[in-house]
């Protein structure tokens, strides 16, 4: 189980660092969205599903409607907000593009983390790994989708 | 299990696309078209007021715009253009950029101000400017800065020891929810959530 999550987060890793190369600049919206709002709105149900699969593989012994819950509000919270700062941040048409997006996403990772350690009450090193490889999968997913459509 | 992880990542590195930057608007976002009125240009019927379109990369102009009260200049983005102004007598449709007699309004324009996301409501600026005898010339001096909107409103911002004030717009409603209402809603589910995990101890 360990060594296929290990390989899960090596091939998430590998396939983010090709992403941030090759993508587009993030807080644009594919192709196949009929807006900006509906990309928005995609986005977000997206992040809720697949961290909250994460969630799940990492959290044992949890109610699987209660890390449901906490994924669709903590996520809630974090991603309009991340949004907003790549906003004014201007990431997309910025030099420094690629740096404040890490460092968002950074943020997101440590909010996220201390929110689940509070919900869960699990220990935070556990809470940040999950946090941390859960933000990964949906960044990449995200970059992907920009960079496919 | 490194085999796997090196493979993995190898595969990973060769999937790597070039991004390919074409010189188009990116989706998600539109152009704020850039617009001037000279107001007292009328006062002048001596002179006629133009601007030499120029570039890209260099100073070669190719075209030549008479320039009325209100302007919505429209050429390539990349293109920027300079004003001038020339007694009537001395002007024609081919005056190039060294005629005798040509005043330089020391006044460039691009036919954009900039991009901005689709969440900013702002559509078109408008520079409002005064012709000024100065001394032995001509300068145009700002006087105010029209901003407009997608909603068909617009706002206006006075010019104050040549600064231009920012519009204060730049979030639609929808995203304003978005950003703040979501997050707010999600903020006080949170805090309940911890206010009862804390009574279940």
């Amino acid at each position: 189980m360990k060594s296929r999550i290990i390989i899960l987060f090596s091939l998430f890793l590998s396939l983010f660092l090709a992403g941030l190369v090759s993508a587009n600049p993030v807080g644009v919206y594919p192709s196949w969205a009929l807006s900006p709002i509906f990309a928005f709105f995609v986005a977000l149900v997206l992040t809720i599903v697949f961290e909250f699969i994460v969630y799940i593989i990492g959290i044992r012994k949890y109610g699987v409607g209660k890390l449901l819950l906490y994924s669709l509000v903590i996520n809630c919270l974090t991603m309009p907000l991340a949004n907003f700062f790549a906003y004014l941040l201007k990431i997309g048409s910025s030099s420094y593009s690629l740096l404040y997006f890490i460092i968002i996403e950074l943020v997101v990772v440590g909010i996220e983390s201390v929110l689940l350690c509070l919900l869960t009450k699990r220990a935070y090193w556990k809470m940040l790994i999950i946090s941390f490889i859960a933000n990964l999968i949906t960044a990449t997913i995200g970059l992907f989708l920009i960079v496919l459509f | 299990m490194k085999k796997d992880v090196f493979i993995v990542v190898f595969l990973s590195v060769l999937l790597c696309l070039s991004s390919a930057s074409a010189d188009v608007i990116l989706p998600g976002e539109h152009a704020v078209k850039y617009s001037f009125e000279i107001t007292n240009i009328n006062s002048y019927p001596d002179y006629v007021f133009f601007y030499f379109i120029m570039g890209p990369g260099d100073d070669s102009f190719f075209k030549v715009e008479r320039i009325s009260e209100v302007n919505e200049p429209s050429f390539y983005k990349f293109s920027t253009a300079k004003a001038y102004m020339i007694k009537s007598n001395l002007f024609n449709d081919n005056i190039i950029p060294n005629t005798a007699g040509i005043i330089d309004l020391n006044f460039s324009f691009n036919s954009q101000v900039s991009y901005v996301g689709d969440e900013n409501p702002l559509i078109k600026v408008r520079d409002v400017f005064e012709i000024v005898q100065t001394i032995d010339s001509f300068k145009l001096e700002p006087k105010k800065v029209i901003y407009y909107y997608n909603d068909g409103t617009s706002e206006e911002k006075i010019i104050q020891n040549g600064k231009k004030s920012e519009p204060s717009r730049n979030l639609t409603l929808a995203y304003v929810m978005i950003y703040f209402l979501i997050p707010i809603i999600a903020l006080l589910a949170l805090v309940y959530l911890l206010i009862r995990r804390k009574n279940e101890k």
